[in-house]
């Protein structure tokens, strides 16, 4: 059994994962994608997950969100244990996916009207969240006529809008270019500095995992298991210069280590 | 997408220069009319008898826009049961497949013998020809969703009809109105088919009376109103799309640098 990762210093547990394993149904007999996984994530923290592909971090994300149910163990999320989709849960994906007959607004207003919550509010929301994301001037624009770093913005704003106490990306900057890439870490710290949502973030890049995270959740390939976690401990918020800092260097070269990329 | 002036133009030289070489070719061949009339005599023909060919476009403008709009709302009836139930799928399916294998032609007849010489057996026809296309269009296009999206609607608690109407039903317009473009072209040969088998009206059956006549500037007068009419359902169908799709025209164009 894997040892239970220590929570963090203060406040409760928003999201528990005790035990978890996931395996699928394949051809030649079940493929466990995720092994004996016990994490625990305090409330207003914010959690990467990184590892190689495949190694059942997405199929995290979705057990978490309640879309997909666990082979065994079990997922709490403030205290009540997991068993349906999760509406008060944030989902950002790799791809923006948003809805292209729907202006930016409306996109982000779609949880508002699907939870059918109040819609006043829901738009001074909307509004707000795309102020602080820097969209507000393409509320009435079509995602098509956005770049992708910006969809994607619009993507992070229609996860927030109902105000979910979890917010779950799953590589969210990984179809994005570079620079895009690094711009949009920092604008996520901005959005997130403001709104403090207990976050789940699974990514490919060490280095993004560092410099958004209170702690890194390091996982194995095939199945996934904890392989590490490590307390990032650099001072927020965090800017460029963050990332020349020697702890953010040695965040990152001991995650290289416990990830197997032997050079760094 | 854009239509420039040398596009128009260029059409248009293309026409003038086909319709003038037909029109020497007869004169110098000394084609007999009734073989290939002039373009010049069938301009003569239609302007001498414009209200007999305006009267008989509009019937079978009238029976291929109904068989049209009956096509589209059976043949998205018939797409949204057939992705909601498989039972339904199982059931129909095959026979949709089927019906679409016979050719319509072949049936004609029989759809004449009962529903009778007028128009409904027309529209009908009209209907038949048309819809094949729209119900396999629209199954792919309420089927083709991301599967983000669909975790989304789960998360949001969306329920079906929300799904549905909200996401399914919108990201299935593209594929819609690409097939209702393709059966308003169609809808006219189902209503040319049915006047050929049968009745007294419609461009269809002048062409019948001018081919027994041997009017053949009759018949040509005849097929140019076809060919308008089914330029002018398509158009109208374009336009639909644009008026009910103003996000697309923003699709084809990449979207500005990352």
């Amino acid at each position: 059994m894997a040892m239970p990762v220590p929570r963090s210093e203060g406040g409760r547990d928003a999201i528990e994962i005790h035990n978890l394993t996931k395996a699928y149904a394949s051809q030649d007999g079940s493929i466990e994608a995720l092994s004996d996984l016990s994490i625990a994530v305090a409330d207003a923290e914010f959690v990467t997950i990184v590892g190689h592909s495949g190694c059942g971090k997405s199929t995290l994300l979705r057990i978490v969100a309640g879309l997909l149910a666990p082979s065994s163990g079990l997922v709490r999320v403030r205290g009540r244990t997991v068993g349906a989709p999760l509406s008060d849960v944030g989902m950002v994906f790799q791809r923006p996916v948003l809805l292209k007959w729907r202006t930016v607004f409306d996109n982000v207003m779609l949880p508002i009207e699907m939870l059918r919550l109040p819609r006043a509010e829901g738009a001074q929301r909307a509004l707000e969240l795309l102020r602080l994301a820097g969209l507000a001037d393409f509320r009435h624009h079509y995602p098509a006529q956005l770049s992708g770093g910006m969809q994607q913005r619009a993507a992070i704003c229609r996860a927030l809008v109902h105000d979910p106490s979890l917010l779950l990306m799953d590589e969210p900057f990984g179809a994005l270019d570079l620079l895009t890439r690094e711009e949009m870490n920092f604008e996520l710290l901005r959005i997130w500095g403001d709104r403090r949502k207990t976050t789940l973030l699974v990514t490919h890049s060490i280095s993004e995992a560092v410099l958004l995270a209170d702690r890194v959740i390091v996982m194995t390939p095939r199945p996934g298991r904890l392989a590490g976690v490590i307390e990032v401990g650099l001072p927020r918020p965090r800017t460029p210069e963050t990332k020349l800092d020697p702890r953010f260097v040695e965040c990152v070269r001991t995650i290289g280590r416990s990830i197997g990329l032997l050079y760094i | 997408m854009g239509i420039s002036k040398t596009d128009i133009s260029a059409t248009i030289i293309s026409i003038a220069v086909t319709l003038a070489a037909w029109e020497i070719l007869t004169r110098v061949l000394r084609i007999p009319g009734f073989i290939l009339p002039a373009p010049s005599a069938i301009f003569v023909e239609a302007v001498r008898r414009y209200p007999l060919y305006l009267y008989h476009s509009w019937v079978t403008f009238y029976e291929m826009v109904v068989g049209f709009l009956l096509a589209a709302a059976i043949g998205v009836f018939l797409a949204v049961v057939i992705v909601y139930s498989r039972f339904v799928r199982n059931m129909i399916y095959p026979q949709i497949v089927a019906l679409q294998i016979v050719p319509k032609v072949a049936i004609a007849p029989l759809l004449l013998i009962w529903a009778g010489y007028g128009l409904t057996s027309k529209v009908l026809l009209a209907l038949l020809v048309s819809f094949f296309p729209i119900v396999v269009n629209m199954v792919t296009g309420l089927l083709a969703i991301e599967e983000e999206l669909l975790d989304l609607c789960r998360i949001l608690h969306s329920g079906r009809w929300q799904e549905f109407a909200k996401v399914r039903l919108p990201n299935a317009l593209p594929y819609l109105f690409s097939s209702l473009k393709v059966a308003s072209t169609l809808s006219v040969i189902g209503a040319v088919i049915g006047e050929f088998v049968g009745g007294n009206e419609g461009l269809g059956h002048l062409i019948i009376i001018a081919n027994s006549e041997l009017r053949t500037s009759m018949s040509f007068v005849a097929l140019f109103c076809l060919s308008l009419l089914g330029f002018l359902l398509w158009g109208l169908v374009a336009l639909a799309e644009r008026v009910f799709m103003p996000w697309e025209k923003w699709q084809s164009a990449a979207p500005a640098a990352a």
